[in-house]
């Protein structure tokens, strides 16, 4: 598929870490938008109206289904105030259960008016909580942030107030049987009613990477969703590292994009690689991730442990993944078809590979990564997908199955599903 | 060294190859470091040639070669040469060439005489353009 004139492409919408300020200011044509859990810290909320991009406020209510100690602080056993804010700000029954138990489906009955009252507070908090940031819509993607048009956009029209989609709440599921899949489905079309007029709304399908093995599952996802009126989907599979993942996973992935697409609305996949950066041939618009990793995401290896700043990662562009520094160093000195000449890796160490190391520092590995996204979209847009399966396949004949050190199962898996479609 | 047929599981501790790679590099030669931290990851055994400064890098495993053939192809990062050390069951030819063909050497563990384990090199490490010489310069500060 090769993009007409005007299409941005496959947008791109950064998680932002609060160290990323800096570069993200900088980097203002080197992505299309952000990705930020509506639990952000008031400066970062600030950071992204400082932006000037379109941005979701992914709720995160799946955080309410975890075991509450994940919620705790692991030193003071106390609820973190971040979820307690979260709490307070949802009311019940998310405030009801925080610290005792994990919410049921129960916790939202079919009767009443509970239920249509907390997917309200769910999306208010979300526009509460960026207050004053004009809606930048993604759809059509805002053109003053056409990435990669040689002239400046004149068709800007003047948006509404708020996030580009409010995102009704959800939970992760197993299958169509499981009933979460039916409360999911049940709070988003409550979402379409009490929404305030011109609101978008787009439901986060939050699957586990298990229910894509299943074809019956793929499509009664897709015909379900898509038999209602909302203006766009996201799409998160949990726990779904690309590069990891099997053929069979990725073609369920592949066919649900597709079944939800059908008609033309927006799918965005949240957690997304290179994989998700080609499919958008098959209806995709768009994908999350942070800069250089979390590519993917575990809703249920949520806390107590882990946290804290992740280690930088360079991402090795013909590999489309991301390594350990020093494991990328080893394999760019050897190998001189996966090296880099963005500007960052010009500016930081060009032909002295002593200096790589250097790239840890300063957020060059993330600006890095920036540069190697950008080229990745163009590839595709210039191209064609098809074009960057024939460099996939042509990385696999070079480094072949012999090499323990280049791991390009992932690349013959992918240009595999794809090549099917 | 076997070939072909796939090695049962081992139950030799990583620790019990120490001794026998002592004598192969004797003390009165070189300096000898274990668990030494490099770029996030840690070299099991570090040796230090009192005479020529060169760094040698060993990666112990009872039985997991081709993990020990990534970690140790990083340490030819920072050591002149790299070995992989392994339980003579899990040596084959094909092995010792694979590792061979990233630079690698490659140390056979077994026991010897009198029930005494021994240590003896297969295969000699190449010599690579890899070594970055702030990591060599690094590594060489734990021996002082």
């Amino acid at each position: 598929m090769k993009p007409g004139n005007g299409n941005p492409g496959p947008l791109m919408l950064l998680r932002p870490l609060s160290g990323n300020k800096r570069l993200l200011r900088a980097a203002e044509g080197l992505y299309h938008g952000l990705h930020v859990p509506v639990t952000v810290a008031d400066f970062m909320a600030d950071f992204v109206l400082e932006t000037d991009k379109p941005f979701i406020a992914d709720p995160s209510t799946y955080l309410f289904v975890l075991r509450p100690e994940q919620l705790r602080d692991p030193e003071t056993r106390a609820i973190r105030p971040v979820h307690r804010k979260l709490a307070v700000g949802f009311g019940a029954p998310f405030e009801n259960v925080l610290g005792r138990r994990a919410l049921t489906v129960a916790d939202f009955p079919e009767t009443g008016t509970a239920a249509d009252e907390a997917v309200q507070r769910v999306l208010a908090h979300q526009k509460s909580k960026f207050a004053g940031q004009m809606n930048l819509p993604l759809d059509p993607y805002y053109s003053k942030y056409l990435l990669y048009a040689d002239q400046a956009p004149t068709d800007a029209a003047p948006p509404p107030t708020g996030p580009a989609y409010l995102i009704p709440p959800y939970f992760p599921f197993r299958g169509v049987d499981d009933p979460w899949y039916a409360l999911n489905l049940r709070l988003a079309e409550r979402a379409l009613d009490v929404r305030a007029e011109g609101e978008p709304v787009a439901p986060t399908i939050h699957v586990t990477a298990k229910a894509l093995e299943d074809a019956g599952t793929v499509s009664r996802v897709a015909e379900d969703y898509r038999a209602r009126a909302f203006d766009a989907f996201f799409l998160w599979v949990n726990d779904l590292p690309e590069e990891r993942a099997t053929a069979l996973r990725l073609r369920g992935l592949m066919h649900l994009v597709r079944g939800l697409s059908a008609d033309g609305r927006r799918v965005f996949k949240l957690y997304g690689g290179y994989f998700s950066m080609l499919l958008f041939a098959q209806g995709l618009s768009g994908f999350t991730c942070g800069l250089g990793q979390g590519a993917w995401k575990n809703s249920y290896a949520y806390g107590p442990g882990g946290g804290g700043k992740p280690k930088p990662k360079f991402y090795v562009g013909p590999l489309h993944r991301s390594l350990e520094i020093v494991d990328a160093e080893r394999l760019l000195r050897e190998h001189e078809s996966l090296r880099c000449a963005c500007k960052t890796c010009q500016e930081v160490y060009g032909s002295n590979f002593d200096r790589f190391a250097e790239m840890g520092g300063d957020g060059h590995c993330e600006e890095h990564f920036l540069y190697a996204r950008r080229a990745e979209a163009r590839a595709i847009l210039d191209g064609g997908v098809d074009a960057c399966l024939s460099g996939l396949a042509g990385t696999v004949r070079e480094f072949g199955d012999m090499n323990p050190l280049v791991l390009v199962n992932s690349l013959r898996t992918w240009r595999e599903v794809l090549t099917e479609a | 060294m076997t070939t072909g047929k796939p090695a049962p599981r081992a139950s030799i501790a990583e620790k019990a190859l120490l001794a026998p790679l002592r004598r192969l590099f004797p003390a009165e030669r070189f300096a000898l470091r274990t668990e030494v931290p490099f770029r996030g990851k840690n070299i099991d055994v570090l040796l230090l040639d009192r005479k020529t400064r060169r760094l040698v890098a060993v990666e112990l495993k009872v039985r997991k070669w081709r993990k020990a053939l990534r970690q140790a192809a990083v340490y030819q990062l920072g050591a002149h040469q790299v070995y992989v050390a392994l339980w003579h069951k899990h040596v084959s030819d094909e092995r010792v060439a694979r590792m061979s063909s990233h630079g690698l050497g490659v140390i056979e563990i077994a026991e010897g005489p009198r029930r005494r384990w021994t240590a003896h090199v297969v295969a000699k490490p190449k010599r690579t353009s890899l070594l970055n010489r702030r990591y060599a310069h690094d590594l060489r500060g734990e021996f002082v």
